[in-house]
């Protein structure tokens, strides 16, 4: 039987997968609450504890449970807020209570859970809370409790026995976590097309099905083969296995060093709770026409590596979306790797942008990078530009860069890229805009793009 | 720390409906609910249903033992739908099983022979083909028609106001476990003894055999004073009908889609004004698009057209409401009740106004807020007016001149990020309009160790109402908070209590707990020592507990005249909100809100300020990201917190709140009520952005269609305005 540490005891999980979240609150561990089954309000989180293959250290996250199966976090340690309670409130929930961070309560365990796992990873704590959604308090309660918390503990990653010193969870939990084993490798893939359902951070699969207990396992967990995890640099460029998290990249210093722009930027893409699970791999070969992650790596030129019955082959990450969630990836595949320019001599340039409704933890109505790489005070030498939301996927905008590249930034350039962006789109109306409203906007991020990338562009004379 | 629950809260201990342990044997109901918005049927299909594994019955109308209808203010709301289904979501069959999921996926296979009818989705269509929930209701004083002639400046326009979703993080939810003679339901309801009727009408039992327990609310906000009932409801005949405990739980794609919202409403103006820019006439029609059933519609259109005139002194007005009764889910209470809606138009109508006449809005609020002894258009003359002093601590706090000015010159050198500021002053009346249920009951039970336990009809949601009650029986009894326990709200303890709405809950229960406490120390003796003083009025065989009413005083509203004084009292604030738009991205955000709060003497301030900061982001929730969309047949695409989007907390602006301390002589313990008004605040999120927007593109100071999303902002920048374009559904 598979089995996990929940808070201080080991304990066996069904050998059938089921949700994690109704899997909790069957066993009586009712302080994670379903509030959307979705993902958007963490309501449900826990704290999910794992050595990764090939470290030495534990590392917890915080995670939404909801879009979690059983399957997914055997071998793991668990802690949920029942973990967290001692003889007296920690400090975290003592913050909570005395900035007036609480009224109904519902969503409290979670912002207890999402609150702990910053303080554990050294992340600030208001920032780790852009996916607990609260009805109540208008926030400024959580915000004072954030402000405390950020001036009572250093901003730096700490071990469950050092946070067991400062109280933030009782020691029988700390000395629990030390069972904590490297997580057992998957096997390898088998062969034929009716394998088992590969899984990256799973924060899809399970919002598309939420009753259907049919859907979980057999499945393969990516991010337990090591050779899909990791960023490394070499000669040609930077590869990120697919199993690496958005999490991963966005702390990456290889990339922070490489692209400077993009980890603020992925501040966009979900919640931290979602980046903490979701991988490079899953926002690719999910297809999805507004995948955030896709949209940059496209302008970012990136190639991909796939593994299959027939060899590793490359492929340019242009070439892999075929049509509306389909991509060149077999079925008895596995999308391997990303690579992407190092860009060591900082001849290249990006701007992101995305626009949505709510500015986080929203799916963008459009979304666009642009990648400029040496000219001048009048131009750009080569140009990339992508955008997702105008296609039925994610879209290299070949002819308006083309226009764009190796010329002076003229009006009448500037004019004919714009009117080349018509012919590349076919963007739908939907619930995150009609589609006269994106081919518009389009044209405005691109307008954004040149400005951030041009000192003294100007664009009012391009707004219609 | 007047909140005893909230360490309960903070270790996830607090139990809400759904964390009640299941009782042995419970099984799980699901709603089967129309995929039309207007069809007849003759036939439910329950084969497939029954068919699923772990499936115990699916129950039809036909199985209702008691009466079929759930209504609370008219009697038009079946349980389950019989022959016809009005909208999309309208339960017409209940499938039991023995599994959440099994339920829920059994659900969906239920069908019938639907005979599709033609469906009406707008609300001025309804009124036009006369599809009325009530004859119009009109409120009108002075002489309007006659009025006109005399201004100087008379100005119109239109209004369109989106709707809006509660999302109470814990969604509707009920437990109902029979008894040897009778049912115990636990209920996530603002409304325990509507939602007890509900259950007895629907279940053939009488009320004394249906015991409505409920512990706390994961958020209520009004969608749970009249809509709760349903699931209860539903629960309940299941229990009656397997003779085993019964949960139902809607995830949350079934209660957006299910469940009603906040009423959008559209309205014309008509505002006169003198030479000087005082307001003389105002006139306004408000089409309320209701849904289609009566729900609590035109209680809340009542209170739209009360507030209609917000915190302004106008001589002549005349609003009409208009009902309007269209095949969309049934729209409910929703924090503010309708007068969020009512205060929006005149708030439009000013900005009209003040474009005519080359001023700042805050110039004409200014010279028009209500002072004492003003009479209000429904009769009621204003006392402890608020509106001045409000206002005026505000500018000492954040000068509107200042900010204005500071906005102007920002905005002259042409940036690609706009500024734009809105005043925003509220004037609010404290009562249910329905004069009947200003009352209330109280229980209090002192031990002989001293110790005291109390139960009220107000239920606790998060507003720290029983945090307020212990304070009052507390200080009445004159003893420590630590003694006083505030139980569960339950039917069988506390009867006929009124829905814990209209932000009456501490105001009616404090009272009638204040009540109870002063019986009880009627019976003890003088003395120093609170326990020998227990026990020996024990000893001296003196009742101990005591059960008092309340019954506010001096409220009376004569719906014949449409004149009265329907309120207890007014509460007054002022806010200043600011905002700044991206021209080139077409996005917005709301940066600062400062505001003058008229709390009266608070009871808890920690809660009251977190009451008024969050009832001030769930308005700027609705004038901003939040937008419920419906596709051409009446489904609604906005389905999950995914496409729905509340604010977060990158989202909520820098809030600075100050309190007006000054005492309410006629409140509990000198205090104000507070749940409601402060959501008005949010309505300035609207006119701020709008006045960012107008200083790029002048003509968006005519439009008033909410919400500002960032859709909306980009085409009232740049042109492109898609407000009727139904979109095809995939996303």
């Amino acid at each position: 039987m598979p089995q996990l540490i929940l808070n201080q005891t080991v304990t066996e999980l069904p050998a059938e997968d089921v949700n994690l979240l109704g899997w909790l609150r069957d066993h009586g561990l009712t302080a994670a609450k379903p509030g959307c089954l979705g993902g958007d309000c963490g309501a449900c989180q826990v704290l999910l504890g794992e050595i990764d293959n090939g470290t030495a250290t534990p590392r917890y996250r915080s995670v939404n449970s909801c879009l979690l199966s059983t399957g997914l976090v055997a071998d793991c340690h668990l802690i949920t807020v029942e973990g967290l309670n001692g003889d007296r409130l920690t400090p975290v929930q003592q913050a909570l209570v005395e900035a007036g961070a609480i009224q109904c309560g519902y969503c409290t365990p979670g912002l207890v859970v999402a609150l702990t796992g910053a303080l554990l990873g050294g992340d600030a704590p208001a920032d780790a809370l852009a996916g607990n959604l609260c009805r109540c308090t208008g926030y400024v309660g959580i915000r004072l409790a954030c402000d405390r918390l950020a001036s009572d503990f250093d901003r730096r990653a700490r071990t469950l026995d050092e946070a067991a010193e400062q109280g933030l969870l009782p020691e029988a939990v700390a000395r629990a976590g030390t069972g904590l084993r490297p997580l057992p490798l998957e096997p390898p893939l088998p062969p034929g097309e009716h394998g088992p359902i590969r899984l990256g951070g799973e924060t899809d699969h399970t919002v598309r099905h939420p009753h259907a207990r049919a859907r979980y396992g057999p499945w393969l967990r990516l991010h337990r083969l090591p050779a899909l995890r990791g960023i490394s640099e070499h000669e040609t460029g930077i590869t990120i296995g697919s199993a690496v998290t958005v999490a991963e990249l966005q702390a990456s210093p290889l990339i922070a060093d490489a692209w400077p722009d993009l980890p603020a930027f992925l501040d966009r893409f979900g919640s931290p709770a979602i980046r903490h699970l979701a991988t490079v791999g899953g926002n690719l070969v999910n297809a999805s026409p507004v995948a955030d992650l896709a949209v940059v790596l496209l302008a970012l030129r990136a190639d991909l590596t796939i593994d299959g019955p027939a060899g590793r082959r490359d492929l340019p990450l242009a070439g892999f979306f075929h049509g509306y969630k389909h991509t060149d990836l077999g079925s008895d595949e596995l999308l391997v790797s990303v690579r992407i320019p190092r860009n060591r001599a900082r001849s290249s340039r990006l701007h992101a942008e995305k626009v949505s409704r709510r500015r986080h933890d929203d799916i963008a109505s459009v979304c666009s990078t642009m990648v400029v790489t040496g000219g001048g005070r009048d131009g750009f030498g080569e140009v990339a530009l992508s955008a997702g939301g105008v296609s039925p996927v994610p879209a290299l905008l070949r002819g308006a860069a083309s226009v764009l590249a190796g010329r002076p930034l003229t009006d009448a350039v500037v004019r004919e890229a714009l009117d080349r962006l018509v012919a590349e789109i076919a963007p739908i109306g939907d619930v995150r805009g009609s589609a006269g409203y994106k081919a518009a906007l389009l044209r405005h991020l691109v307008l954004a793009h040149l400005a951030a990338l041009q000192p003294g562009f100007d664009f009012w004379g391009y707004l219609r | 720390m007047t909140r005893p629950d909230l360490p309960l809260l903070a270790t996830g201990r607090a139990q809400f409906t759904g964390d009640l342990p299941l009782p042995s044997g419970c099984l799980h109901a699901q709603p089967a609910t129309s995929p039309h918005a207007h069809a007849r049927f003759t036939r439910v299909e329950r084969a497939a249903a029954l068919a699923e594994p772990g499936v115990l019955a699916v129950l039809t109308a036909a199985d209702v033992p008691g009466i079929n209808d759930v209504g609370n203010l008219v009697h038009d709301e079946p349980l389950l739908a019989e022959a016809e289904v009005r909208c999309v979501g309208e339960p017409f069959a209940l499938v039991i099983a023995d599994s959440p999921d099994g339920a829920w996926r059994a659900a969906r296979l239920v069908g019938a022979d639907w005979e599709l009818l033609p469906a009406i989705l707008d609300a001025r269509e309804a009124a036009a083909r006369g599809q009325l929930i009530e004859p119009p209701r009109i409120i009108a004083c002075g002489e309007v028609d006659a009025a006109w002639a005399g201004c100087a400046t008379v100005v119109e326009g239109g209004v369109r106001l989106g709707s809006a979703d509660h999302v109470y993080l814990e969604t509707q939810c009920a437990l109902a476990v029979p008894t040897d003679s009778g049912l115990v339901v636990h209920s996530s309801t603002q409304s325990p003894s509507a939602t007890q009727a509900a259950i007895a009408r629907v279940t053939g039992l009488p009320m004394n055999a249906v015991e409505v327990d409920v512990a706390r609310l994961g958020g209520g906000f009004g969608g749970k004073e009249d809509q709760a009932t349903e699931w209860a409801g539903c629960a309940a005949l299941a229990a009656v009908h397997t003779g085993r405990p019964v949960r139902l739980w809607l995830d949350r794609t079934d209660d957006l889609r299910i469940t009603g919202k906040r009423h959008p409403y559209t309205a014309d103006y008509r505002l006169g004004l003198d030479a000087v820019g005082h307001f003389l006439a105002y006139e306004a029609t408000l089409y309320q698009d209701a849904g289609c059933l009566t729900d609590l519609s035109p209680a809340i259109l009542e209170r739209s057209l009360f507030h209609a005139t917000n915190a302004y002194a106008i001589p002549h007005v005349r609003v009409t409401g208009i009902s309007c009764r269209t095949n969309l889910p049934a729209n409910t209470a929703f924090r503010g009740f309708g007068a969020p809606q009512g205060m929006f138009v005149i708030e439009a109508a000013i900005r009209t106004a003040a474009r005519a006449l080359g001023v700042r809005p805050e110039e004409l609020q200014a010279r028009n807020l209500l002072t004492d002894q003003d009479v209000l258009h429904y009769g009621q003359v204003v006392e402890n007016a608020r509106a001045t002093r409000t206002w005026a601590e505000l500018v000492a706090h954040r000068d509107p001149a200042r900010v204005r000015t500071e906005v102007d010159a920002w905005n002259a050198t042409g940036p690609r990020l706009r500024r734009g500021m809105a005043m925003l002053p509220v004037c609010f009346g404290i009562a249910f309009t329905a004069t009947l249920l200003n009352q209330a009951e109280a229980l209090v039970h002192l031990y002989l160790d001293g110790s005291v336990g109390v139960t009220t009809g107000a239920v606790e949601m998060g507003q720290g109402v029983n945090g307020k009650i212990r304070t009052v029986v507390a200080r009445t009894l004159g003893i420590g908070e630590d003694a006083v326990r505030i139980e569960s709200t339950n039917t069988l303890r506390v009867a006929n209590v009124s829905p814990t709405a209209a932000s009456t809950g501490a105001d009616l229960n404090g009272l009638a707990a204040r009540e109870a406490c002063r019986a009880i120390l009627a019976n003890l003796p003088d003395g120093e020592v609170w326990l020998d003083r227990v026990q020996t009025a024990y000893a001296q065989r003196r009742s101990l507990s005591a059960l008092a009413h309340y019954a506010t005083p001096g409220v009376a509203f004569d719906h014949a005249t449409n004149q009265g004084t329907p309120f207890r009292y007014h509460v007054f604030g002022a806010a200043l909100v600011e905002a700044e738009v991206d021209v080139l991205l077409g996005t917005g955000r709301i940066d600062r809100v400062t505001l003058v709060h008229d709390c009266g003497e608070s009871l808890d301030e920690l809660t009251d300020r977190g009451q008024i900061e969050g009832a001030l982001v769930q308005g700027i929730g609705w004038m901003t990201t939040e937008e419920i969309r419906h596709d051409a047949d009446g489904r609604l695409l906005t389905d999950t917190l995914a496409t729905y989007k509340v604010p977060d907390l990158p989202e909520a602006p820098e809030i600075e709140v100050h309190l007006l301390g000054e005492p309410n002589p006629v409140g509990l313990l000198n205090s104000k009520a507070v749940g409601e008004p402060p959501l008005v605040y949010g309505l300035g999120a609207f006119f701020a952005l709008q006045d960012a927007i107008a200083s790029y593109a002048p003509a968006a100071a005519d439009v008033f269609t909410t919400p500002l999303t960032a859709e909306r902002i980009f085409g009232l920048l740049h042109g492109r305005v898609n407000d009727d374009e139904v979109p095809d559904g995939h996303a």
